[in-house]
């Protein structure tokens, strides 16, 4: 009894769809079966609220007159792109500014234009005959801008290692404050509700599919950078997931505040979090029984983030359950755990999905292209000082 | 509910009155433990406040917009609800169990009687919801 996007998407115009968050899936899987799922619901809504360096979006400012070709550019203080067309740039999230460093950078910048807030603009040029401009500096919001679509190479990291420090030294990393002689573990996943753990082979989640982006409609615009497609079968039986991940791109005027917020970890740098939603069609079986699986049947390894290395060794293999009970076993030590990522974020931007395919606001999007299911991580091997 | 002791020194052109009418409207309640003001003269207080966490937070703003320098007496930290994104970093580092994720709704909560002052949360959340009483006096 399999079902296509476009008649699931009949249904959602029809106002006939049955939509659950990824929770209330496996909710109900686990009392009436995968099978009996299948058949009375449609689409499954997975989500994520994390710290996704590698965001972005690109700007068009319109030109000035005279015009200017600019190429040194700052956004309050923080540098951007000068090397596109004369008024285009791209702002990184992860940038720090100039005078205030980690503390306000390139995701501060995305945070502020989407709230409304004014920026101020400063860009230089040397000057070119068709370009005779030289310095702009000018206060801007995004209602301004001709466009301001935030394009982000690598979100929605399927699984991600939690992190513990095995040294006798405090560690303050991208996986937050990690405390000596494993002290502490963080773990940055939304488990049972993460889109890509919901679609792990990649079925339904394409490129072209429509998503939720920060609040507003956004789509999967290619494979993630660094994604790789690793399943190792446990002997339980029960897979485990290394981390895929997706490129994804979404207009800045259609978000909200509220499902985005730029950080700073200490010590480390600037960084963006991103709340995405994922609708997955409940499309067979097969697909139904991917969509149940819960936070005691998902795994990630814990690693020593205290040593530097690409190459970390794996400490433990661990469930989603187990890390969310709030501490973990490791060698008989009982160590306190603590989630990086908004589990309570993802459940209001997954309850918001539903919400909107309910009431046939959002309708599904067929991919245009397949995820390619091969992807393999290399490294970089030069000399590093 | 939390509690704190301020102390106030207002420059000369102050006089107390509108100021705790001010802060009484904004939610908190006062309790005068000292007060030595006279026109012309800088005027000392010294204050209990109790409110929520937001509006004492909004209360010491509101004291520094008016040229009033505080000195906290009782000190601890201060959290932001509307800055706080419920990620769950703060707990990590919190060895007080002040700091705990609700682990049925996810989000953090916040138990100031049971804070130990230590302050590793403020560096350790990443969307700098957390500030030290000091820091927000600064
Ligand atoms: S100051 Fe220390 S004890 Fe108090 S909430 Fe922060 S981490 Fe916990
Ligand atoms: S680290 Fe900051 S944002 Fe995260 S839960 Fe704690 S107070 Fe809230």
């Amino acid at each position: 009894m399999a079902k296509t996007i476009s008649e699931i998407n009949e249904k959602i115009k029809q106002g006939k769809a049955v939509v659950f968050t990824a929770e209330q899936a496996v909710a109900m899987a686990a009392e009436q079966g995968v099978a009996e799922c299948a058949k009375k619901i449609d689409v499954v809504t997975a989500a994520t609220f994390g710290a996704m360096c590698s965001s972005g979006a690109m700007l068009n400012f319109g030109h000035t007159d005279p015009p200017i070709r600019m190429g040194e550019i700052t956004l309050n203080d923080v540098s951007a792109y000068g090397g596109l067309a004369a008024v285009d740039t791209y702002i990184g999230a992860t940038q720090p500014s100039k005078h205030k460093g980690i503390e306000y950078g390139g995701a501060h910048v995305i945070e502020d234009l989407i709230a409304g807030k004014e920026i101020e603009l400063h860009a230089t040029s040397d000057g070119t005959d068709c370009y005779t401009g030289e310095e702009v500096r000018t206060k801007l919001t995004l209602s301004d801008l001709n466009q301001a679509y935030m394009f982000n190479p690598r979100n929605a990291y399927q699984n991600y290692s939690a992190a513990t420090n095995a040294t006798d030294t405090l560690k303050r990393t991208y996986m937050g404050t990690l405390l000596p002689n494993m002290g502490n573990i963080t773990y940055s996943t939304s488990g049972e509700m993460s889109p890509l753990l919901k679609d792990p082979k990649l079925r339904t989640i394409g490129i072209g599919t429509k998503i939720l982006l920060c609040g507003g409609e956004g789509y999967v615009a290619f494979e993630g950078t660094q994604a790789v497609n690793k399943a190792s079968e446990l002997d339980n039986g029960d897979m485990h997931y290394a981390g895929y991940t997706l490129s994804v791109i979404g207009d800045l005027k259609g978000m909200s505040s509220e499902y985005i917020k730029a950080a700073t970890f200490e010590g480390y740098g600037t960084t963006l979090y991103v709340g995405m939603g994922v609708p997955i069609p409940v499309i067979d079986e097969d697909m139904m029984a991917d969509l149940a699986v819960d936070n005691a049947h998902l795994y990630t390894h814990v690693q020593d983030y205290g040593v530097s290395t690409s190459a970390r060794e794996n400490i433990k293999r661990v469930s989603y359950a187990q890390l969310r009970s709030g501490q973990v076993d490791i060698g008989g030590k009982k160590v306190k755990t603590a989630p990086l990522s908004s589990l309570f974020k993802a459940r209001k931007i997954a309850v918001e999905l539903q919400g909107k395919i309910l009431s046939g606001e959002f309708i599904m999007t067929q991919p245009v292209a397949t995820l390619p299911y091969n992807a393999q991580f290399k490294g970089l091997n030069a000399e590093v000082k | 509910m939390s509690k704190m002791k301020l102390g106030l020194l207002f420059p000369p052109e102050h006089t107390e009155e509108p100021i705790i009418t001010k802060l009484v409207k904004q939610g908190l309640s006062l309790n005068i433990l000292k007060a030595s003001i006279s026109q012309g003269n800088k005027g000392k207080m010294i204050l209990e406040v109790t409110g929520t966490d937001d509006d004492i937070a909004k209360g010491i703003d509101y004291l520094e917009g008016q040229d009033i320098s505080i000195k906290v007496y009782t000190n601890s930290v201060i959290r932001y609800e509307e800055k706080c994104m419920h990620c769950g970093a703060c707990t990590a580092v919190c060895p007080s169990g002040a700091l705990v994720m609700n682990t049925g709704s996810w989000e953090l909560e916040f138990d100031m009687d049971k804070c130990v002052l230590c302050g590793h949360c403020i560096s350790a959340c990443p969307a700098r919801a957390i500030k030290n009483f000091e820091e927000v006096l600064r």
